[in-house]
């Protein structure tokens, strides 16, 4: 049984969820700041058992959209989590479930026995892993310092509060405390695991708190003891600070709830709350329906869709609004689909849209290990999409990269690709070429002292300043007006710190690639486009002087505008 | 290459004013850009030293001069204090030259002093008003307060580095843009030095110079003034606002290249200087001599360099010295000795290549018995013939180097944190203890040399990141210790990981049996080598062993005892 991702539309938004299995469906929760990636051992467990387990990323966290309108001001504790609730009855709406079982964990349990207070008629069975008693004073005080500002900063250095809270996680219990009662007797994490976390923080991004916060004031008993559903409270010996359970367990809970006391091992922990589902809920537990359609058709933006490949999932934005022939978008080497969002804004609407990750980039699954990245391999993944969604003719828009994948899509299935707009030519003499392989890409593998991301901030932000961004001499100064705030860069080294290495075989693939033989046995129209003062507008001039059927343009630095000139030679 | 010398001048007020000094002939007062100090005027010093004496002073608050201005408000506090250095140094008239923030210094000063200047040589100034102004002091000072995930020094790293990118540094406008290559990282690090040096306070004299930068302002300068329009400058628009607004007559402008910028200065002044008389200004002393009752720079001698130490030779007695750990500095072993102040004479040194202190020690063999030979000389160079030590980690094998090498030196030996390091463990330690912090294009030595300090509060050996190399200490982060550490980490650089490996590798077993001077082995319980003390002593003739309070501050407590027996 294979765990298969979708998002699921809820009014205004999508919500994120992995599921799996069949039977009756359970509701997965996770802690803050994380996503339904947690919840997967436990998703697995519950399949085997009969059960539809649907994971579901927080609104703000993992790949679900935020709170419409955002997290609200004001909110007193015991209802911190309210703005919640109505996602939720929308997503068990969209799912066709009259009810489902909850089972969370830490924020996940506290949003569980919120919702199950204030929707009791939707909730089956409320099943509270990691949950707690403590009095708001005592919140007051771990929770002061515990949620650092981590707005993007010019300088990266909100990177390295985000590495700081993360790496301390396994040091101290709250992270900022720094004296001998609160520090873990543990082994510290390797580096990929603590980059790992890190990107799920940067996924929740600034707003990281939103539900993470309320979370701790609503561990608390008056509010637990509350509950009519059937409920459980999991005391797994083998958590950290059980003295927290004990606390509500010594409070009092009503007769409703069920006390399941695993020993100290996670499948012990786990399989607890299964087996009490299986004896009291599989029997009258309704099967839950087949997987609603993950976008809304009539909505003029761009959504987010799960397209199934051979091996797995890649994520897409399309919009299917629109009529004639589709436009496909394709990122840079280190870049997502999101980076194509203003570019692609023009067609919404007009066009069918879709843009996809690549294969092993922004949020795809790893399709392909880092040294079978390839162009070819990326055009065969990117006409498996298109089969996928029985697509049969596109445009292309390709960013730098994408432009030689939107060439080898014409070469293996001619007739697909129609026209091709490359936004950044890939064209590099030898001596080019070698130099760009050799300092291009310098590793980002993660570093025991975060410092991996301070170089990835200044890559992204000497790409910006200089060409190649290596080249800090005067002859390599780009002298043109740059964004290099923190807000411009902070997406951008996001895509690049969740790809990691694999950026090294992805340029290589790009810069290998025999862009002037590939030109010349071009038979798609096709348009260079780069902008004037740019690093790589003279490649233009290069790629025109192998193919000189080709057409090219200059941009402006009105990004808004770039669509615009893809869209009149589309038409052509 | 003019020999330049260096020297703290005592103020009225006690404060201390850090100065470069070099050549012979008319006084020359030498003024800095922010936030850096004299010794970014090596080339100025060089070139200006052929006719004039050149005093090159650190601006108050930032290099090693005392933030002795309290208002700095126009500058004009900063003007008040070159007059107090004239006083000090004895002179009643001199020619000022200042660079950037230097420049805006002079003009305030021969504003208000302008019977003490005879000239005024005017460098990378201009005009900064209204929106032009605003537009280059909108976001230009940014908070560098320490913090605990060290991104302070990411930011500190950003405006050094892109200084050399965009005038104003925080721009991001094309035209603002410096056909310039990015400075190389070693330099980039050298500026960052400055900026920990100044502190969250480098704004101080550096803004208000933004705010006096103006045509308004400059033009009520009544005497002769040289100003220097410099094609490569970065500052040319401005110094072009400024000339184009029109000067009066007592201003001579110098156009130059970036070549000849000292050339037509020198060359004016030299004709300027015939129609002067500017007596020759006195020796300047390195006078050790305590003026008053509070730590105190001075300068030792040793090698043909200068070592700096903080102390104060008042009081009665044997002096104390103190010597610090590997990355350290003074600063780090003060605390030990401020409860001696006035009582007895005490000495904490900056050891060579450390802290402020010339690195006059040969780079090929840096071992305990080099450093002791060069403190050894130090002492003598400032009349210090018998001493009690005070070693905290390194700094106990350098002083029983000390007692080996100059038996009638050392009297008592204190060593706080010693160890024996042998077999697996030391080449673990010298495996892994010191990672290089040379400084990176990106600035991430900054973000490693933080870690590092950091983690040695967390574990033993900090790179021991597992339970059993858990530290169990309270206030475990205390960022204004790891800011100084740090800091005084990033000067001596990587040269850290042959100090180290100087501990690491003494034959601590072999030449402890050989100590003569009685010998403390003291070390905080909390310390993971504390283990190691006993054995140590246990292998000393006259020893003892003391369990240290957690603060320094309270260690005399234990050592004034030991001193007496």
């Amino acid at each position: 049984m294979s765990i298969k991702r979708y998002f699921v539309p809820i009014e205004s938004a999508q919500l994120h969820v992995r599921r799996v299995g069949e039977g009756p469906a359970v509701i997965l929760l996770h802690p803050s700041p994380q996503s339904s990636s947690f919840s997967i051992p436990m998703a697995l467990k519950l399949a085997a058992q009969g059960f539809t387990a649907i994971a579901v990323d927080l609104p703000g966290y993992g790949l679900s959209d935020p709170l419409v309108g955002g997290y609200p001001k004001g909110l007193d504790h015991d209802h911190g989590l309210d703005p919640y609730l109505p996602p939720f009855v929308q997503l068990l709406d969209a799912l066709g479930l009259e009810k489902a079982v909850f089972y969370g964990n830490a924020t996940g349990a506290e949003l569980s026995h919120i919702f199950a207070f204030n929707h009791p008629n939707r909730v089956a069975v409320a099943m509270l892993d990691t949950a707690g008693h403590n009095p708001d004073d005592e919140v007051d005080k771990l929770t002061d310092g515990y949620f650092p500002d981590t707005t993007p900063k010019r300088d990266g250095g909100h990177l390295l509060t985000y590495w700081d809270m993360v790496r301390f996680l396994s040091i101290y219990a709250p992270w900022q405390f720094t004296d001998k009662a609160h520090r873990l007797p543990v082994d510290q994490p390797p580096a990929d695991k603590v980059h790992e976390k890190l990107i799920e923080y940067l996924r929740a991004g600034q707003n990281y708190a939103d539900a993470y916060r309320p979370a701790f004031y609503t561990a608390k008993g008056n509010l637990i003891g509350r509950l009519k559903v059937p409920a459980t409270l999991t005391r797994w010996e083998g958590k950290a600070n059980i003295a927290e359970i004990d606390a509500l367990i010594e409070y009092g809970l009503p007769p409703n709830f069920t006390v399941l006391r695993p020993g100290p091992s996670m499948d012990q922990r786990l399989d607890a709350s299964v087996d009490y589902l299986v004896q009291n809920y599989k029997a009258i537990g309704v099967p839950a329906p087949a997987q609603p359609r993950q976008i809304d058709s009539a909505v003029k933006r761009l959504q987010k869709m799960w397209i199934d490949v051979p091996g797995g999932q890649m994520l897409a934005r399309v919009c299917m609004a629109g009529t004639g022939r589709p436009i496909l978008g394709l990122h840079d080497p280190a870049g997502s689909s999101k980076r194509l969002e203003s570019i692609l804004a023009p067609f919404i609407g007009k066009h069918p849209v879709i843009a996809i990750d690549n294969p092993t980039s922004g949020e795809s699954d790893k399709l392909l290990k880092r040294e079978d990245i390839s162009i070819e391999a990326y055009a065969r993944y990117a006409i498996a999409a298109l089969d996928a969604l029985g697509i049969k003719e596109v445009d292309v828009i390709g960013r730098y990269s994408g432009g030689q994948v939107a060439m080898e899509m014409s070469a293996q299935r001619p007739g697909l690709v129609k026209h091709i707009g490359q936004l950044g030519v890939m064209i590099f003499s030898d001596a080019e070429r070698a130099d760009l392989l050799a300092n291009y890409t310098p590793s980002i593998a993660p570093q025991w002292d975060g410092s991996h991301l301070v170089t990835a901030w200044a890559i992204i932000r000497d790409m910006n300043l200089f060409w190649p961004w290596y080249n800090r001499t005067k002859a390599g100064v780009i002298a043109r007006d740059v964004s290099i705030d923190g807000p411009t860069l902070h997406p951008r080294v996001e895509d690049l710190l969740k790809m990691g290495d694999a950026y090294q075989n992805a340029y290589a693939a790009s810069f290998n690639y025999p862009m002037a033989e590939k030109l010349k046995q071009l038979k798609v129209p096709c348009l260079v486009a780069d902008l004037p003062g740019s690093g790589t507008y003279n490649r233009i001039a290069m790629a025109k002087a192998v193919a000189p059927q080709i057409a090219t343009a200059d941009l402006t630095e009105d990004a808004a505008s770039w669509g615009v000139v893809f869209d009149r030679f589309f038409a052509s | 290459m003019a020999t330049i010398t260096k020297h703290f001048l005592p103020l009225t007020d006690g404060g201390q004013i850090h100065y470069r000094r070099a050549g012979h002939g008319p006084p020359l007062i030498i003024m800095h850009p922010s936030p850096n100090s004299s010794a970014n005027m090596t080339t100025a010093i060089n070139a200006f030293s052929e006719i004039f004496t050149c005093i090159a002073l650190d601006t108050p608050g930032y290099g090693l001069s005392d933030d002795v201005v309290a208002d700095p408000t126009l500058l004009w506090g900063y003007a008040d204090v070159v007059a107090q250095v004239l006083d000090g140094l004895g002179i009643q008239q001199a020619c000022i030259y200042g660079a950037a923030t230097g420049a805006q210094i002079g003009i305030q000063f021969a504003r208000k002093y302008s019977a003490r200047t005879a000239l005024l040589l005017l460098d990378a100034n201009g005009h900064f008003g209204g929106a032009a102004g605003e537009h280059i002091a909108n976001g230009y000072f940014q908070d560098i307060t320490p913090v605990r995930d060290g991104s302070h020094l990411i930011r500190i790293w950003d405006m050094c580095r892109h200084l050399s990118v965009f005038f104003p540094w925080q721009s991001t406008r094309g035209t603002d843009r410096l056909a310039l290559g990015v400075a190389p990282p070693d330099s980039i690090q050298h500026s960052v030095n400055d900026y920990l040096r100044a502190g969250p306070g480098y704004k101080k004299a550096y803004y208000q110079a933004m705010v006096v930068e103006t045509w308004e302002n400059t033009r009520q300068v009544s005497v002769p003034v040289h100003m220097v329009r410099n094609s490569g400058s970065v500052l040319l628009p401005h110094t072009d606002a400024l000339i184009a607004k029109g000067l009066p007559p007592n201003f001579t402008i110098l156009h130059c290249d970036p070549p000849q910028r000292f050339k037509v200065q020198l060359d004016a002044a030299k004709q300027k200087l015939a129609q002067l008389n500017l007596p020759t200004p006195r020796p300047s002393q390195n006078d050790h001599t305590p003026s008053y009752q509070r730590i105190q720079n001075f300068y030792a001698a040793a090698r043909g360099g200068q070592l700096r130490i903080r102390g104060n030779l008042a009081g009665k007695g044997r002096p104390i010295i103190a010597l610090h750990d590997p990355a350290g500095s003074s600063l780090l072993v003060e605390p030990i000795l401020a409860p001696y102040l006035g009582q007895r004479p005490i000495i904490a040194l900056d050891l060579p290549g450390n802290g402020e202190s010339d690195n006059v020690i040969d780079p090929s063999n840096i071992t305990s018995r080099a450093y002791a030979e060069i403190v050894i000389e130090a002492l003598n160079s400032i009349g210090v013939h018998e001493v009690d030590v005070i070693g905290r980690y390194s700094g106990g094998p350098i002083g029983m180097e000390m007692s080996f090498q100059h038996p009638a030196l050392v009297k008592h030996l204190v060593l706080a944190g010693v160890g024996i390091y042998e077999g697996a463990e030391q080449k673990s330690l010298l495996d892994n203890y010191t990672p290089s912090i040379a400084p990176r294009w990106d600035g991430a030595h900054l973000v490693r040399a933080w870690a590092i300090m950091r983690d040695q509060g967390l574990f033993w050996p900090w790179f021991n990141r597992t339970k059993s190399g858990n530290l169990p200490s309270d206030n475990s982060i205390d960022v204004p210790m790891i800011h100084l550490r740090v800091m005084e980490m990033l000067k001596i650089g990587d040269q850290y990981q042959k100090a180290y490996g100087a501990m690491w590798t003494y034959p601590m077993r072999e030449r402890l049996p050989k100590l003569k001077v009685p010998a403390l082995f003291a070390v905080p319980t909390w310390e993971p080598i504390y283990s190691k003390n006993a054995e140590c002593a246990a292998l000393a003739t006259y020893s003892r062993t003391a369990d240290l309070a957690p603060r320094m501050g309270d260690w005399h407590q234990e050592f004034t005892p030991f001193f007496g027996s």
